[in-house]
């Protein structure tokens, strides 16, 4: 695992943590989302970014309405827990 | 351009401070408050001690990687505080046993195939990462015992022992509870 992905990996058993003292102000897609993120970009190396096709069919987000869904990622990227490459405005994401 | 340093020195130097900054931390504020509230509860040792969390977070993180700069800070803090005359083996068993007991028990993990990586989505990752403080301060506590045994009554072991596993197991509860607040806050200034 590269620093990033350690760093991924701490950021999202915190926010799990969050999420368990009731401290997060996430939507339940957008917990849904970031859960399948970290899975996938686990897998991943460093510069790469997951694909919202690939999100999208994770098992964790399959079920959500497309609309649910870009309206998810939306508020995760607004909220700055993903990034997108440069000179990108959609389509591939990263865990900030 | 800045010069990056190898990701190795980078983690040595990241946990090493973290550990002695944390040790210090339990030693200077921790200790004298909790000896000021509940003098008679617990003399023998700190009842958060901090520096088990750094040891939970960062073997969970790192795995193998993170035994050395856990025993270069380990043995630092054992050689300056602990360190008794006489028998250094049993010295090395202490130093050894708070730097190894993560490990030890995150391969005793593996071996009976209990899964506390991101990728068990089955789980709650804070909270087996709580337990895994707690099982490996038994380790912990089993080495430190070993290490103080003739210079401490019989009639202390248990009060001893208690302490240590409460205190390993609520400094790594606390610890992480510092982490998630700490990147809540940044998250939050972030978003300003």
């Amino acid at each position: 695992m590269s620093q990033l992905e350690q760093y991924a990996t701490l950021k999202s058993m915190l926010h799990s943590m969050e999420r368990d003292l009731g401290l997060t102000e996430l939507s339940s897609a957008e917990k849904a989302i970031l859960s399948a993120m970290s899975t996938l970009q686990t897998a991943l190396a460093s510069s790469e970014y997951v694909s919202s096709r690939n999100l999208k069919s994770h098992a964790l987000c399959a079920d959500l309405p497309n609309p649910t869904f870009f309206r998810g990622l939306a508020g995760l990227l607004e909220k700055q827990y993903l990034v997108l490459p440069e000179g990108r405005s959609k389509g591939v994401y990263r865990l900030k | 351009m800045h010069p990056q340093l190898p990701d190795g020195l980078v983690r040595i130097i990241l946990i090493c401070s973290v550990y002695l900054l944390l040790f210090l931390a339990v030693r200077q504020i921790i200790y004298p408050l909790q000896q000021m509230i509940a003098p008679d509860a617990a003399q023998y040792a700190a009842l958060i001690f901090l520096p088990h969390g750094v040891r939970v977070i960062a073997t969970w993180l790192y795995r193998e990687k993170a035994i050395v700069p856990l025993l270069l800070a380990h043995f630092i803090l054992y050689r300056l505080f602990y360190w008794q005359g006489g028998d250094v083996a049993l010295n090395i068993v202490a130093v050894l046993s708070g730097s190894l007991c993560v490990f030890i028990t995150m391969q005793l993990f593996s071996f009976s195939r209990i899964d506390i990586s991101l990728s068990n989505m089955t789980i709650s990752h804070w909270r087996s990462l709580v337990f895994l403080g707690f099982i490996s301060s038994v380790f912990n506590t089993a080495g430190n015992m070993l290490a103080m045994g003739d210079t401490m009554g019989s009639e202390l072991h248990l009060e001893v022992i208690a302490t240590f596993i409460i205190g390993d197991t609520l400094g790594t509860l606390v610890c992480l509870f510092i982490l998630m607040l700490g990147f809540r806050l940044r998250r939050l200034a972030k978003a300003d």
